[in-house]
């Protein structure tokens, strides 16, 4: 087959340079008449080839009329696609003075019920909106964005809302920006909760537009969001109101930004009123965003006091959820207080109740973030106080709470030192070691080096050292991959005398009667060549060698020809100082990989060659 | 969420027209004991106009049609056979009387055409979402074969309200709407079957129990055929979970009792206030034991089924209830 | 009120429904010709030997394919014809030597397959015996086939694909595999090659003479091994005779053989495959076809094991999967596992596995 045919594929209706031979528009009329959806979807994502054989005049007049009607009547997978396109059209039609031409099939995209679709469409429509002059904006894309926004339909007011962040910083004229915000509060207020919802979901983006022009905005623009704030505030459906959260903190952003501070008390106190709310969703909410939150207040200390005991009442909420989402605000919101005597007295306790919480979920939470806990607290408290509540934490029965602490204790070391840790610590690697499901075996594997770094040679042999031997063993073949990676992580971190005397040394006294199934036979040839690089020569040569040597004959070729594999492993280290080693590489290695060759199987012939070849370069 | 319930409907309907493409359907049973004539040209015919009337509905059911797996159409033949089995079994019962038909949620069944057609004395009504009862309005409304029949004199109208036949919108989590409907157009005293499929799953456990209770006690004589999935109360047995997870994340589709209501056991006690005589049966069983093995061959013969295990899982998922009173 | 006897009303046996709404048009009918695909239409006399180009570009679509990304209909060609040279030189009852790693349904499952060799170890390193069903049900049947085929091409020697029931014309055209390519491909080429492709498959294999490995089980018509090695594998499955009850059939608790549920093949009982495994000199017969929940079971007291490996079947079924190490020893050892996490698709809905609903 010649090359032009292995391009064909793509290339089956591509469009001559030249412009010849057209991909007619009556055939993909046709495609998009299939009634297979998969060739109308096709069909669909080749408009932009299409657009381009036809020329702007043509898509203009013929094609994007057409597909403005194919968005009246076809399937969801058909729009979806369709939508995303009509986004990328602009250069089709002949650039940006043309690109109004695209709206109605747009809005048309934009009110239907598909999520994904309208998605898309608003997506696409913001693109374009990009490109539009101001007047275009003000004679098509405001006109739609109010057509939609007033429609009956509840997805065509959802699309409209995520509209206005496209014009509302481009309106310099405060009369039509108010215009847009009264449109916008009625959204806000609308009957349906899902155009509430959606309202309220992209009103921070739009708030944080004026922050961005701080200058842009008027006082009766500010009437207008904060009316808005409070409609949403208000609203009777929690979906809704939780929203209220993100917006109160844009809101904060743009009056630190203008350095405006006579509404933070009205604010704050908002802020309180969220947080205590009856609705769990909004607790929630606030729960999760509270660092956010809190540090818009930062400026007073006195205003981040205000807000210790709601924060500390979020910490016992009833929800778990709520108590789950603020766990991992304990760092954030402690070191906004800054006075380790109050975090001592107030947040630790919160801390102890967390770590012992009914729900497995919210300990995992907690387990996440807490150690960075530990170097905003005296030392000494931080020893007498964290500590204890970390080691308990290390026992928990939830693995992820466990996993969670471990992957976290560079910062507890950093601050106290890990010995403090370690008694609780080995046990809990050991569970971890051994739980079921490998995921989980997995996960603790890829924290042993970080470990190691932190404890330190002596207490890792003591320790460590053979469980990280027993992960060879394991019956999953991706852990008893990780277990020698692991290995080469530690001789890189402890050294090559280590290594010998604490690994190798133990690995090539491995059970014999283990070593008669060819899994561990392939597993410690893979561990020892694994090794190989990060040793010294002599330790390749005195231990590792022999033990590749002596799978050479073994009589499962998949051991032979992961020998040769390894042969060139070997060489490519020796040539580091060929001087010493040419002669054994010549007259030992090579002879060997040269049996290999013609060894019977031929998946060792060629592994065989391989190395030889990678040798040969090596060597010269 | 009305919406994700709603497209339910379009599975159905494709589940359908696919076991009767695949001729499991009509079965000599519903052909001789429930005397069905033309029925696959009824279906047909109402998939004719509902292309014509709207591609994404019709789009949405030909694709599902085309890749249908002969595990689902022996679901779907069980399914339909055994109410059908279970309806003809009430109007025999009644053979003289009057009697009623209420199918709570009936997106776009069309049983009662066979069964008006053969039972003067009988009223039906068909209950469902204002989007559904609108689209399936249309249809009936643009199809002469269905105009005559149901004598309908104006192809406009959102709902159909004939003397014997009834059409309406109802939200059935809105109970008291519901009894009121029904006070205007459905008598307490005449015998009433009333058909849930695939309906109470989909309504949280309180409103559900509630619309049992309610309408039951609103007829006098009455029995009530429910089919619904369960989720399964053995050890290890995860299918219900997994459905659960399957529907809620592509579809958006939540049935909250499905893991409640687990077993037929449990299933049937949501009648209990009712009813002493109920009959609840898992499909599996149904397939074992009600279906003869003349009849298994006849499925045999219309597609390999590639395996039985899958079949077996897939059916002991579900039940059909059968409670009198 | 009757229906109108006006209105003409046919029965949907005299006349062929909606053509979009039936897949028994005679047009469906003709796409399933044998050899049609023409890959098979050059054979080699002799097998394929690798060069180092061939390896270098299988390596390339052994990559790709690893990522679940499919080839090009040029390049399903390529290896579809390179397969034929390999394949067509293996035999009915393909001779496998241990150490090897034995696995059961994948169907199209293809992040499971993954999730496999993560279990297993990858493949050259470890050997596989895969016992057939590569294909139809899961959402990624081409990516899977086309996997294992190169991986097939690629190390010969290394890993064993046998034909299951589902590696077949008529049973693909059922259970989604011929839909997937026609959806990814836009054509049914890459069906038509992957299925005369199919034909080539061996259709049993000998574990170091004491493990018989096959897709379904044992046939009234088949007594020894010598006479499978005597059958024409190289067609389209048929629908019955020992070469279809190899593929089809089903070990059960009632002694003899008995008439199957499924749609071919037989039951057949402990007494049925202890003559067969004495006859024979066998340990062991291991087998898929069968959804197991736990991934593997035991049956006919451990003369016979189904091994399945596709966990949560059909995204539906909740099971787990398995897969048996035989180590050169002869010691057997089961490793069951999970599905993996499926990448979320930002999709229209569509991708839900069936309920009725």
């Amino acid at each position: 087959m010649t090359e032009n045919h292995t391009q064909s594929k793509e290339g089956e209706h591509e469009v001559g340079k030249n412009g010849e031979d057209l991909y007619p528009l009556a055939l993909l009329m046709d495609e998009l008449k299939h009634d297979d959806i998969a060739n109308r979807v096709e069909a669909m994502k080749k408009l932009d080839t299409i657009a381009l054989a036809l020329g702007p005049q043509r898509t203009r007049d013929e094609l994007v009329p057409f597909l403005t009607e194919v968005a009246q009547d076809d399937e969801d997978e058909v729009f979806a696609v369709l939508a995303e396109q009509l986004g990328k059209f602009v250069p089709y039609i002949g650039g940006s003075k043309f690109a109004t031409l695209l709206l109605p099939a747009l809005e048309i995209l934009a009110s239907t019920e598909e999520t994904l679709v309208r998605d898309k469409a608003v997506e696409s429509l913001n693109n374009i909106a990009q490109e539009l002059s101001e007047d275009q904006l003000f004679h098509d894309f405001i006109p739609l964005i109010e057509h939609l926004a007033t429609a009956e339909w509840f997805s065509s007011k959802v699309s409209s809302c995520g509209l206005f962040k496209s014009v509302l910083a481009r309106v310099k004229d405060d009369k039509f920006r108010k215009e847009l915000l009264a449109l916008y509060l009625q959204l806000i207020q609308d009957d349906t909760p899902m155009v509430r919802r959606a309202a309220g979901k992209n009103l921070p983006t739009l708030i944080d537009l004026l922050t961005q022009n701080p200058d842009l905005s008027t006082a009766e623009d500010w009437d207008y969001i904060s009316n808005m704030f409070q409609k949403v505030i208000g609203d009777s459906q929690d979906s809704v109101k939780f929203l209220a959260v993100d917006i109160l903190i844009s809101i904060l952003k743009f009056f630190n930004k203008k350095k405006d501070i006579t509404h933070s008390k009205d604010l704050l106190h908002s802020a309180v009123q969220m947080i205590g709310d009856e609705a769990w969703r909004v607790r929630y909410m606030a729960a999760d965003r509270f660092d956010e939150l809190a540090s818009q207040f930062a400026f007073d200390s006195h205003y981040i006091e205000e807000l210790t005991s709601p924060f500390l009442a979020l910490c016992e909420d009833n929800e778990s959820d709520v108590r789950k989402a603020v766990a991992k605000q304990l760092p954030g919101f402690s070191k906004l207080l800054g006075n380790p005597e109050i975090i001592l007295k107030k947040i630790l306790p919160a801390v102890q109740n967390l770590s012992m919480d009914e729900s497995e979920a919210v300990r995992a939470s907690l387990a996440s973030e807490v150690t960075n806990l530990a170097p905003l607290l005296q030392k000494q408290d931080a020893i007498d106080h964290l500590i204890p509540i970390l080691l308990n934490m290390l026992k928990d029965e939830y693995p992820d709470v466990r996993l969670n602490i471990i992957a976290k204790l560079k910062v507890v070391n950093d601050v106290v030192g890990i010995t403090l840790l370690s008694e609780n610590l080995l046990p809990a690697i050991t569970e971890l070691a051994k739980d079921v499901n490998w995921r989980v075996r997995m996960a603790i594997i890829d924290y042993i080096p970080l470990l190691a770094e932190q404890l330190g040679v002596e207490f890792f042999d003591q320790q460590l050292g053979d469980l990280c031997l027993s992960w060879l063993w394991d019956t999953v073949y991706s852990i008893r991959n990780a277990a020698v990676v692991n290995l080469r992580k530690l001789t890189e971190i402890f050294g090559s005398d280590w290594s010998r005397d604490e690994i190798i040394a133990r690995l090539l006294k491995s059970d014999s009667q283990l070593l008669e199934n060819f899994v561990y036979r392939i597993t410690l040839l893979n561990a020892l060549t694994e090794l190989v690089p990060v040793v010294s020569l002599e330790v390749v040569n005195d231990k590792i060698l022999p033990f590749i040597n002596h799978l050479a004959e073994d009589a499962v070729p998949n051991i032979r020809f992961n020998v040769a594999k390894s042969y060139a492993v070997v060489i490519e280290s020796f040539c580091k100082d060929k001087p010493k080693y040419l002669e054994l590489i010549n007259t030992s290695i090579i002879p060997a990989l040269e049996k290999l060759c013609n060894d019977e199987d031929v998946d060792v012939r060629y592994f065989a060659s391989q190395s030889l070849e990678e040798a040969k370069a090596c060597l010269n | 969420m009305n919406t994700a319930v709603q497209q339910t409907d379009y599975d159905a309907l494709s589940c359908k027209v696919s076991a009767i493409s695949k001729h499991y359907l009509p079965c000599p049973r519903q052909i001789e004991e429930c005397g069905f004539r033309d029925y696959s040209g009824i279906q047909m015919e109402y998939i004719r106009v509902l292309r014509m009337l709207s591609r994404r509905a019709y789009g949405k059911i030909s694709r599902a049609v085309s890749s249908t797996m002969p595990v689902m159409n022996y679901g779907t033949y069980l399914r339909t056979v055994s109410i059908d089995l279970s309806i003809e079994e009430f109007m025999r019962k009644h053979q003289d009387e009057e009697t009623q038909i209420l199918n709570l949620g009936s997106g776009s069944d069309l049983r009662m055409i066979q069964l008006l057609a053969r039972f003067p004395k009988t009223t039906y009504i068909d209950l469902d979402f204002q989007e559904s009862v609108k689209l399936k309005a249309k249809v009936l409304r643009n199809s002469d074969q269905f105009v005559n029949f149901f004598q309908l004199n104006s192809s406009e109208g959102e709902e159909i309200n004939t003397d014997r036949y009834k059409l309406l919108t109802a939200d059935l989590k809105d109970v008291p709407r519901v009894l009121e409907l029904l006070s205007r157009i459905a008598s307490k005293k005449v015998p009433t079957l009333i058909l849930t499929e695939c309906v109470l799953c989909y309504i949280p456990q309180a409103e559900s129990q509630q619309l049992i209770d309610s309408v039951a006690e609103y007829f006098t004589h009455g029995k009530w055929v429910s089919y619904d999935p369960i989720g399964g109360n053995k050890v290890n047995d995860r299918f219900g979970t997994i459905m659960q997870d399957n529907l809620r994340e592509s579809r958006h589709l939540e049935m909250p009792t499905l893991m409640i209501y687990n077993s037929p056991e449990s299933y049937a006690l949501r009648l209990k206030n009712i009813s002493h005589n109920i009959h609840i049966q898992i499909m599996w069983d149904y397939y074992m034991n009600e279906v003869s093995d003349e009849e298994k061959n006849r499925l045999k013969a219309l597609q390999f089924l590639d395996e039985i295990e899958e079949l077996e899982i897939m059916l002991s998922h579900y039940i059909l209830l059968e409670a009198t009173w | 009120m009757e229906i109108d006897s006006d209105v003409p009303m046919q029965d949907a046996s005299e006349e062929p429904l909606d053509p979009t709404l039936d897949e028994d048009s005679p047009e469906f009918q003709t796409q399933a010709n044998p050899g049609s695909s023409g890959i098979a239409d050059h054979k080699s006399s002799k097998p394929l030997e690798l060069t180092a180009s061939n390896i270098g570009q299988l390596d390339q679509w052994i990559e790709h394919l690893g990522k679940c990304q499919i080839l090009s209909e040029e390049d399903v060609s390529r290896l579809c014809k390179m397969a034929v040279d390999v394949l067509q030189f293996e035999e009915n009852v393909q001779p496998v030597h241990v150490p090897v790693t034995i696995c059961g349904d994948v169907h199209g499952q293809f992040h499971d397959l993954i999730e496999l060799f993560k279990i297993g170890g990858p493949c050259p390193d470890t050997n596989y015996l895969f016992m057939g069903d590569y294909v139809d049900r899961g959402y990624y049947s081409v990516e899977t086939v086309s996997y294992l085929v190169a991986m097939k091409v690629r190390y010969p020697k290394r890993i064993t694909i046998l034909r299951g029931n589902h590696e077949s014309r008529q049973i693909t055209q059922v259970y989604g595999f011929y839909d997937e390519c026609l959806r990814k491909y836009g054509s049914a080429n890459v069906w038509k090659m992957f299925t005369d492709l199919f034909d080539y498959f061996p259709i049993t294999a000998l574990v170091d003479n004491k493990v018989f490995c096959l897709h379904g089980g044992l046939s009234p018509m088949i007594e020894t091994i010598d006479q499978v090695r005597e059958l024409n594998r190289i067609q389209e499955v048929p629908h019955e005779g020992p070469m279809c009850d190899l593929l089809w059939s089903d070990p059960d608790d009632r002694g003899g053989w008995g008439i199957s549920p499924r749609g071919a093949g037989f039951t057949f009982g402990q007494d049925i495959s202890e003559q067969f495994n004495h006859t024979n000199d066998l340990s062991l017969i291991a087998r898929a076809h069968q959804l197991v929940m736990e991934g593997y079971a035991w049956s006919h007291q451990q003369s016979v094991v189904t091994i399945f490996s596709a966990p949560n079947y059909c995204y539906r079924c909740g099971n787990q999967a398995a897969i048996m190490e035989v180590d050169e020893n002869h010691n057997r050892q089961f490793l069951q596992y999970d599905p993996s996490m499926r990448p979320g698709e930002p999709t229209v809905s569509r991708k839900t596995p069936d309920y009725f609903l």
